[in-house]
């Protein structure tokens, strides 16, 4: 019987807080820089998502996602 | 007939300057509200609402020295109350301004995600505190400076001085909200432009609308002296038991909101360097 590993994000001692809204942003913001400094199809950046996936709430994502479809993506892209 | 007093308080006679006032206030904000909201007419009530103010206050000052000069009613006792109420009013204002700054600062120095986490947000143009600013900072404590002078001149009962003093203080403060004026018609932002125009314009303007209301406050006082140079020492010596307070307190004051400010400003052009 195959064992399903269950793991969140690391502790991260740049957000040390209990609330841990700007770990998930940056972690999106990661995932986003990394995927533009990256050829495509390398899974190095996949880390970074499952991090940000694990953290943010998935509305926050979802509205992430259609501010950088529309360019009003606040965030340091 | 008038009695003998034996106390040195002044008990006001019945006049009708109260409820004009009240009445010119209730048409100014109004009119002002209707004015900035898309209502007919606001402008026109907002005009008479400050033209009704303005007149009551020429006339219920106009009173006031009528009472202090012919009647002699501003005793020892009587000065402390405007002196009290002018040191209430400046502490009212510290703690009015302090809540702008820790607006400011709540915004500026650790920024939410839903501005992106950074300061200014995306797309913010930001003004160049080397530019107007710079060049205003050394104009606004000289006008504080100025009216110090005044101040002394006043107590050392050296009128003509004290009119020069005052003529320098209101060109300073002028000159301050002409650049501040400039300054806001070049700006890149407005107040509708995310927190950072929000906290931005709601402190400087403020600030700026307070040096506004020193130069008008000053400016009768100035222009009374100047014409009218036996009411203007009554005006003068009013100005000392009201306003040693303000001009003291307030003056300095102001000016360090405008320092913190423009260290403010410094500070984040350097973090953005």
């Amino acid at each position: 019987m195959a064992e399903i590993e269950l793991k969140t994000a690391p502790s991260d001692f740049r957000f040390p807080t209990t609330n841990q809204s700007r770990h998930c942003f940056t972690r999106y913001i990661e995932y986003h820089k990394c995927l533009n400094a990256k050829d495509d199809g390398s899974v190095d950046c996949e880390k970074f998502a499952r991090y940000y996936r694990s953290l943010c709430p998935g509305e926050w994502v979802d509205r992430w996602n259609e501010q950088r479809a529309n360019g009003s993506f606040p965030g340091p892209l | 007939m008038m009695e003998s007093i034996r106390h040195s308080y002044h008990l006001v006679d019945p006049s009708p300057w109260p409820i004009s006032g009240s009445l010119g206030a209730l048409a100014t904000t109004v009119g002002g509200v209707m004015y900035m909201h898309p209502f007919q007419g606001g402008a026109t009530l907002l005009s008479l609402g400050l033209i009704f103010l303005l007149y009551t206050m020429f006339v219920w000052w106009r009173d006031v020295l009528r009472e202090s000069t012919l009647e002699g009613h501003h005793t020892k006792a009587v000065q402390l109350g405007p002196r009290y109420g002018s040191i209430l009013f400046i502490v009212s204002e510290v703690m009015f301004l302090f809540a702008f700054f820790w607006a400011s600062s709540h915004s500026s120095l650790a920024p939410t995600v839903d501005i992106g986490g950074i300061w200014p947000p995306k797309g913010i143009g930001v003004l160049d505190p080397r530019e107007i600013p710079f060049l205003n900072t050394p104009i606004l404590p000289s006008s504080g400076a100025a009216v110090t002078w005044a101040h002394h001149a006043i107590l050392a009962g050296k009128e003509k001085r004290a009119v020069y003093a005052l003529v320098a203080t209101v060109s300073l403060a002028l000159v301050f909200t002409g650049f501040q004026g400039m300054e806001y018609y070049q700006a890149p932002s407005t107040i509708s432009d995310s927190i950072y125009g929000s906290t931005f314009f709601l402190a400087t303007g403020f600030h700026g609308f307070h040096v506004i209301i020193d130069e008008t406050t000053s400016t009768p006082t100035l222009i009374t002296s100047t014409l009218r140079p036996a009411t203007g020492y009554a005006v003068l010596s009013i100005f000392t038991g009201m306003a040693i307070a303000e001009i003291e307190l307030d003056a300095p004051r102001t000016n360090t909101v405008w320092l913190a400010e423009e260290l403010r400003k410094e500070k984040r052009s350097v973090s953005l360097a």
